[in-house]
């Protein structure tokens, strides 16, 4: 009965009416049911989990699962084929693993990673893992959840000794321990490192991405030229392989310099070592410049080959004028075959070494610019008896007692000038550049800005006043003091009107010039200017055209 | 427009061939779904992975409807339709089934029509929230138990002799509750991280856990309650005003929508949240509000599943279908909804008409026969959807017997659990604990130490 059979009402399992109090007729079964459930909720429980902790994992291959294996707690074995990587935002682990029968994703969140993590379990790429957890099946993909991190077993495969240009596409997921300098540091995009490797055999990339850095460690990034140890796992990128570090505790930074060239006689460079890097060392016999760079005959007791740098490389030298003939150097290059030449073309700076300075890297008197070829470079030294400006640049003329030659500094290169405003007529200056010839007139061309120096600074002239310059003095050179009194730019630069307290005389700066005047933004009337220039006449006015920036100096 | 019109035909079929599924008590929909993944697996696929979700969606909101029947009219609720038993019955003892069954039906359209509203912005809201709120749900779970647990309250007779046994009297009840709650959770834990179920079963592993937990014990209780149900009256209005029912639809949307988007929490648990969120006393706003919540947590949580962007899987019907197929465009999701509208307005009328076919059926139908015929069912259903997972995915027929033992003994044990609650009156949703328990652990990165701690990792 479940209704009370007192007051009639519902008194469902109750054995006094919750309404009158009326005891219920004894229902004999009732008492035995609620026995019953409970021994079958509690020993049936514990049989349960008595049978379930003796039951193996239920281990299956990666092809075997399927729709109706969703949310199984299941084994699989295998090889992490890719990953592994780490979502900060998820705080999620994947990677991937494969067995015979085909690939499987494998996640791993938060606690578990971070216990996976405190404990350097990480797998790697090429790893050997029994892993268990809950199959995810989806439409687009199968998945596994690693719950527990005690359900992911890392067996890590010995590294084998290899030589870097021995690894190839074959030893795709094979551990490896390679010794190498530090050829190239790059990041293509943002979260990965490559680093390139070198030794005397080849060269790899080795790819640290922020995923093995968050898992594993930070690794201070290696300076080029830094030899290092890593053993790592084969990777293929587009069908090239790379090296894939299971942790950066694997990349160990070496003591000594792995050598990532052979040191080899000049003679005994061959076709059959094209693409092969090699020391060579010899004395330069010839030095040429070409359209895209400089060429030099290196020599030695063997043999002689064309050493080639291209034009970046070429300016990037420490002292370029220094590669000559006689000069002897140490260069690392690639074997390179063009028209059945061989040649061996450097790719970095460092790779080009002057052992001994060549006797013709000291400064040429200017009357032997005569004999030089054209495109050598040359060092002159000497005083700047003319200046003027043209729209890319300055022409000084420089004369050392010998002759004159021009010297040409583009924009460019002077802006890159340790300091331009000590450049004017009358400064004593050494320059290097290439010899070049430009309306029959030998001219000399730094490459940059510190490839001229001014050795000896020119004299202050001495000061007129302005009402004392007279058409007279068109084509002189003076220097006048005074306050600006107006300004105004023009469509090529800039004038400005000086007064000294004797006359006023309009000063006339060239766009080029007037873009380099130190301290230009206070050439405002009131202001305090020392100009030097070259009195001209135009339209019957009078004007003083400063050639240099460094003629103007604003107090 | 033909495809569009094929989709929608499906979606029909699948409100159609629910409809009489739904009425056999205990049946969650989810195993019939199950069959037909089963079927796939074993045979290639039946339909079209597309059709297959509409046919999925038509049978789920079908049923998230038409399941009041059996739940008022048989005793027999799901997990999702625990609270809506006690005011159900108190109406169907009163002769008023029909009536309890229509306002149900009410506040489902009235859920519908709130799925409905919320389609246009259901794309840019859900994945925000989404996104605002996945770092806390581990702590969002915890207090959904806490006050699961915690807002139980003693339901003694107050006659007891004093002492002991007084408060015995009182306390039992949540005494029980909490033996319900951890008993339950560790038999989640067993099922979880080693069930004795084989692997081709797993899609279905909960199964068994979920009939023996809620649908068994009910059973049970009719068989043992020996009802006398009073003669059942066809109402031709209801006694609600479309205040009360907007506040029904109100609280019931507000719970079903909590349980739809937070995984684990079900129809039940929302409902329950939800009516203490908006303070409900009156038993015909429980009745709309549990309408409202088990259409919105049971076809919301679906339709999460097509929400472009979304990328939310929730219940058991969106996991069964991610294994086949996946929404991608806004298009499926459009279609979705207007699935939604066109099958759940159709399964209101089939509500309305079986439920006056039942109230006519009830005379001359045995009682007792039905709940033993359901009982015989539920068995049929534990023990044979493990065997014939095992049989299609391993052809091994002593495998498939063993499958049918385990299925067995794990819906024992749950029903030996699920009776706990009914026989010392205690709420039956703290069964739940078989997921809450577990899965709260996890997300707080506790559930493998447990899992040790069991012996269930070695």
């Amino acid at each position: 009965m479940t209704h009370c059979p007192s007051c009639g009402r519902y008194v469902g399992p109750y054995e006094a009416c919750p309404y009158c109090g009326a005891r219920q007729a004894p229902r004999v079964s009732l008492r035995a049911v609620k026995w019953a459930a409970l021994i079958l909720a509690t020993v049936g429980l514990a049989l349960l989990w008595v049978a379930a902790t003796r039951l193996p994992l239920p281990h299956i291959s990666i092809n075997q699962a399927s729709a109706t294996m969703n949310f199984a707690y299941v084994e699989i074995a295998g090889q992490v084929v890719r990953g592994p990587t780490y979502n900060p935002d998820s705080r999620s682990l994947s990677f991937t693993v494969a067995d015979d029968t085909g690939e499987m994703r494998v996640w791993a969140f938060r606690d578990v990673v971070d216990s996976l993590r405190a404990a350097g379990r990480i797998p790697g790429l090429g790893d050997q893992v029994v892993v268990a957890g809950t199959l995810r099946v989806r439409e687009e993909d199968v998945s596994l959840t690693l719950n527990a991190p005690e359900h992911l077993q890392v067996t890590r495969p010995e590294a084998e000794e290899r030589a870097i240009g021995s690894i190839t596409a074959a030893d795709a997921l094979r551990r490896v321990r390679v010794r190498g300098q530090v050829w190239d540091v790059r990041e293509p995009y943002s979260g990965l490192t490559l680093i390139t490797l070198r030794d005397a055999t080849g060269a790899i990339g080795l790819a640290v991405d922020d995923s093995l850095r968050y898992l594993t460690g930070d690794l201070p990034l290696p300076e080029v030229g830094q030899s290092l140890e890593v053993t790592a796992t084969v990777s293929l990128y587009r069908d090239t392989p790379q090296l894939v570090p299971p942790s950066v505790r694997e990349i160990v930074l070496l003591e000594g310099t792995v050598p990532v060239a052979e040191e080899r006689p000049i003679g005994t460079l061959s076709a059959a070592d094209e693409g092969r890097l090699v020391t060579l060392r010899g004395t330069v016999r010839q030095a040429e410049a070409f359209s895209a760079g400089y060429r030099m005959l290196l020599e030695d007791d063997t043999g002689s080959v064309t050493v080639l740098l291209w034009q970046d490389l070429y300016r990037a030298l420490s002292d370029p004028a220094a590669l000559q003939a006689g000069a002897q150097l140490e260069v690392t290059g690639e074997v390179s075959l063009y028209r059945n030449s061989l040649e061996v073309i450097p790719v970095r700076p460092r790779d080009v070494v002057l052992l001994t300075v060549t006797p013709s890297a000291r400064a040429l008197p200017i009357s032997a610019l005569a004999g030089e070829p054209l495109g050598a470079m040359v060092t002159v030294e000497g005083t700047v008896v003319e200046a003027e400006s043209f729209q890319n640049g300055f022409r000084l003329t420089l004369d050392d007692g010998t002759g004159q030659v021009v010297l040409l500094l583009w924009l460019s290169v002077y802006d890159e000038l340790p300091d331009p405003a000590s450049l004017r007529e009358g400064a004593r200056v050494r320059a290097t550049g290439e010899l070049e010839e430009y309306q029959g007139q030998r001219e000399v061309v730094p490459a940059r800005g510190t490839d001229v120096a001014v050795i000896q600074p020119a004299e202050v002239p001495p000061r007129r006043e302005i009402a004392s310059i007279t058409p007279a003095d068109r084509g002189a050179t003076v220097t006048v003091e005074g306050a600006v009194v107006r300004s105004e730019p023009f469509s090529q630069g800039y004038r400005v009107w000086v007064d000294d307290g004797s006359g006023e005389v309009l000063v006339l700066l060239w766009q080029n010039i007037y873009e380099r005047v130190a301290g230009r933004e206070q050439l405002a009337p009131g202001a305090q200017v020392q100009v030097t220039g070259i009195v001209e006449e135009y339209r019957g006015t009078l004007e003083i055209v400063p050639p240099l920036p460094g003629d103007v100096a604003v107090r | 427009m033909t495809e569009m019109l094929r989709s929608l035909l499906f979606a029909i079929i699948g409100a159609l061939a629910a409809a009489p599924l739904a009425l056999l008590p205990a049946l969650h929909i989810y195993n019939i779904a199950g069959l037909l993944v089963l079927g796939t697996a074993a045979l290639g696929p039946l339909l079209p992975p597309e059709h297959m979700a509409m046919l999925f969606l038509g049978m789920i909101t079908s049923y998230a409807i038409l399941n009041t029947i059996p739940s008022i009219f048989f005793s027999a609720p799901d997990e999702s339709m625990v609270f809506i038993v006690l005011p159900g019955q108190k109406y169907l003892m009163q002769g008023r089934g029909y009536e309890a069954v229509a306002l149900t039906g009410i506040g489902s359209l009235g859920g519908i029509a709130v799925l409905f509203l919320l389609t246009p912005v259901a794309p840019r809201l859900f994945p925000a929230l989404r996104a605002v709120l996945q770092p806390h749900l581990h702590w969002i779970l915890w207090t959904v138990i806490a006050f699961m647990l915690l807002s139980e309250w003693p339901k003694g007779s107050d006659r007891a002799p004093a002492g002991w046994r007084r408060w015995w009297d009182g306390w039992r009840n949540l005494v029980a509750g909490l033996a319900t709650f951890l008993l339950s959770g560790l038999l989640g834990f067993v099922l979880m991280y080693r069930s004795i179920l084989p692997v081709y079963a797993a899609y279905q592993n909960l199964l068994p856990a979920f009939v023996g937990l809620f649908a068994v014990p009910w059973v049970l209780q009719n068989l043992l309650a020996r009802v006398e149900l009073p003669p059942q009256y066809i109402a031709r209005d209801v006694d609600a005003t479309p205040g009360l029912v907007g506040r029904g639809v109100f609280a019931g949307a507000l719970g079903g929508l909590f349980a739809a988007f937070f995984p684990v929490v079900t129809g039940g648990i929302g409902g329950l949240i939800a009516g203490h969120a908006t303070a409900q006393r009156d038993d015909r706003l429980f009745i709309l509000s549990q309408g409202a919540s088990k259409v919105v947590y049971y076809v919301g949580g679906f339709l999460l599943f097509f929400v472009p962007g979304l990328y939310l899987t929730r219940g058991g019907m969106a996991w069964m279908l991610s294994t086949l197929w996946r929404s991608y465009t806004p298009q499926a999701y459009y279609l979705a909804v207007a699935a939604v509208l066109l099958t759940g307005v159709l399964s209101y009328f089939l509500l309305l008409a079986l439920a006056r076919g039942v109230i006519r059926m009830m005379g001359r139908v045995n009682y007792r026969v039905v709940s033993w015929a359901v009982l015989v069912v539920l068995m049929v259903v534990v023990m044979g959807i493990p065997a014939l997972g095992e049989y299609v995915g391993s052809g091994d027929g002593t495998a498939a017997l063993r499958a049918a033992l385990g299925g067995l003994a794990i819906g024992a044990v749950a029903t030996g659990i699920g009776l706990i609650p009914v026989l010392w009156g205690a709420r039956r949703m703290n069964c739940m604990g078989l997921l809450l328990l577990p899965i709260a652990l996890n997300m707080s990165g506790l559930g493998a130490t447990v899992a040790g701690w069991l012996g269930l990792l070695g």
